[in-house]
């Protein structure tokens, strides 16, 4: 009789009176021990927090090494902005979430500035030297408390380049602008995410893009998108089918979804041109009009510069 | 630790004395050692002068590209050096806390399926912690089923009463509705600090709805959050938009867009939602999405 009572598993509490009580003195300890753990975990995280704060608040990669170790923890130093939290107390105010919020603000700006241009789509490099280009109006204060006096001397002093080296304290900060790592912009797009806006990162070829709209990208768009990587940010259906073996409804079709986007512009002017050259007639029409995605092109340019530069 | 050591070649011999503590501090020197071949600290000095060597090289940039490309070879450097410090209390965070937090987790979900499956014969003892421990496990960023419900905390009922007063005046010039990417960039450029999370703003327009405050969260099929005045109808613009569909035409999400000044993507959303009400069809071509006034219904009569 016991048996049945304790397989029916004491925590419902749908056993006899005996075990009804048994059932909440025991939810009463594990109460208790859940809060204890909780507390321990805190006082751990506190205490590494407290010997690394000034690595995480200065420099990037620590910061993006020290939110990739609590992930698998499930704790999220970002979730929430409350300002006597856990985390605010910690690393002495809202410095380090308020420079993800604004960067999510910012990354959000920018990608909806260029979507008419590129359909929602652009490349991680692109947005990243975007943001360098901006000015800020208003500092994060990310880094230590010095750095208080020294934001504002930047808001009076834009113009006298000298200044710099007295903010190189903070080594992120420059004249116009703050320093934003590729992981930085990562996870302020994971927190995007959640806004319902279709934010997120997704894989193209060799390189990593950023999608501001909500539409289904799946891998053969990826697939084709990276084939044009080393041509320049261009292609046309044959190539495509010649590339990826796949039949011309399967090409046409992702092809299509691109275009009407507004992530692929196409090019019929190509074929024109071509048969001005050449006397084969027929050969310019198996050539067929060039699809050309602003984001990889945009891309592909900005790698050539800086190539050239290194050169040069 | 009594310990002396002994080399010989290509071998190095620690021997522990023989004491209580002999085993623990065989195995803790083990490990440490383990740590420093791993990290090779002893050549972190030539690691660093190699790198100095490359940089010199390849130091031609200008202008802001010089600056940038100098900041993140400062980065890089000072990645490396506290690399191996971090690293190392990292790994032993990791460990403890992975052990914390599955316990956490399971009382979590034990606290959990009580609450479903109890009526009242909670104390209030036990539901004061119960509130506590989601207040704990929500502060540290900890997401659960458990703190998932609490959707409405009173931080977030404050803000969401925050929300509506700052957005009353902006949804109505802006239309009725507002994406929730939009809501957050411009609530949070006017905040300047103290900046909120989108996962705040998820949290404290759940509850818009519950407090009457005029304007609640809508999900559309595709995804798209936004932020919708009560006082929005839905009919209304549909009907707004077929009129319009049948005065030009056929309209396209541009066109709308650019003549009811709202984001291109709200356009989609109304044109789709009004195809759905039954108020439009669409031709998809090669170049654009059209949308005609639905007259279906006035063939049907002839029938």
């Amino acid at each position: 009789q016991e048996m049945a009572h304790r397989r029916r598993g004491v925590g419902i509490g749908r056993g006899g009176p005996k075990f009804q009580k048994k059932a909440e003195e025991l939810k009463a300890v594990s109460l208790q021990s859940a809060l204890e753990t909780v507390e321990k975990l805190e006082l751990k995280l506190t205490e590494f927090a407290r010997q690394h704060k000034a690595e995480i608040q200065q420099d990037p990669a620590v910061r993006s090494r020290f939110l990739q170790m609590c992930a698998p923890l499930g704790v999220d130093p970002l979730l929430s902005s409350k300002q006597q939290g856990f985390w605010a107390n910690l690393f002495g105010g809202t410095g380090i979430t308020d420079y993800y919020y604004e960067l999510a603000v910012k990354v959000a700006e920018v990608c909806l500035a260029a979507r008419s241009r590129n359909g929602g789509i652009m490349s991680l490099p692109e947005v990243q030297s975007i943001l360098h280009q901006r000015p800020t109006k208003f500092q994060p204060k990310l880094l230590s408390d010095t750095s208080n006096s020294s934001s504002s001397s930047i808001k009076n002093s834009n113009k006298a380049k000298n200044k710099n080296n007295k903010n190189n304290k903070n080594r992120g900060e420059k004249k116009n602008g703050v320093y934003y790592s590729q992981e930085d912009i990562k996870t302020a797009i994971s927190k995007l995410s959640g806004l319902g806006g279709g934010f997120r990162t997704v894989r193209v070829g060799e390189s990593i893009m950023i999608v501001s709209v909500p539409t289904e990208l799946d891998n053969d768009h990826m697939e084709i998108m990276a084939l044009a990587q080393p041509k320049g940010g261009s292609i046309s259906l044959p190539q495509v089918q010649e590339e990826t073996q796949w039949d011309a409804d399967r090409c046409q079709r992702a092809l299509d979804l691109l275009l009407s986007q507004g992530m692929a512009w196409i090019d019929h002017n190509h074929q024109s041109r071509t048969k001005a050259s050449s006397s084969s007639s027929v050969e310019e029409e198996e050539e067929g009009s060039l699809y050309w995605f602003p984001s990889i092109w945009k891309e592909q340019l900005e790698k050539d510069k800086g190539e050239e530069q290194e050169q040069g | 630790l009594q310990l002396s050591t002994y080399s010989f070649p290509a071998t190095l011999l620690l021997c522990f004395k023989k004491n209580s503590t002999a085993l623990k501090d065989r195995e803790e020197v083990q490990k440490v050692l383990q740590k420093s071949l791993d990290r090779r600290e002893w050549e972190s000095a030539s690691r660093l002068a190699e790198q100095q060597q490359m940089e010199k090289k390849v130091n031609r940039k200008v202008g802001v590209d010089a600056i940038l490309s100098k900041n993140a070879m400062r980065h890089k450097k000072a990645a490396k050096l506290t690399d191996a410090a971090f690293e190392g209390d990292a790994e032993t965070l990791l460990r403890e806390a992975t052990e914390l937090v599955k316990i956490i987790k399971k009382y979590a979900s034990t606290l959990e399926h009580q609450q479903q499956t109890s009526t009242d014969d909670s104390t209030n003892k036990e539901t004061a912690d119960a509130i506590k421990l989601n207040e704990m496990m929500s502060d540290m960023g900890m997401t659960s089923a458990l703190t998932k419900k609490g959707g409405g905390s009173e931080y977030h009922q404050l803000l969401a009463r925050h929300l509506s007063d700052f957005l009353r005046p902006r949804l109505q010039k802006a239309g009725g509705v507002m994406t929730l990417t939009d809501v957050y960039c411009i609530y949070n450029r006017a905040r300047g600090t103290n900046l909120i999370s989108p996962d705040d703003l998820v949290k404290a327009v759940s509850s818009l709805m519950k407090l009457k405050l005029g304007m609640s969260e809508r999900v559309f099929p595709s995804g798209v959050r936004v932020i919708q005045e009560d006082a929005f109808d839905d009919q209304q613009m549909a009907e707004r938009l077929a009129t319009k569909a049948t005065d030009e035409g056929h309209i396209t999400v541009l066109n709308i867009s650019k003549d009811l000044h709202i984001p291109s993507l709200l356009a989609q959303e109304q044109l789709l939602s009004a195809e759905r009400m039954g108020y439009l069809c669409r031709d998809t071509t090669l170049e654009t999405t059209r949308f005609f006034p639905n007259r279906f219904n006035e063939f049907s009569l002839f029938v």
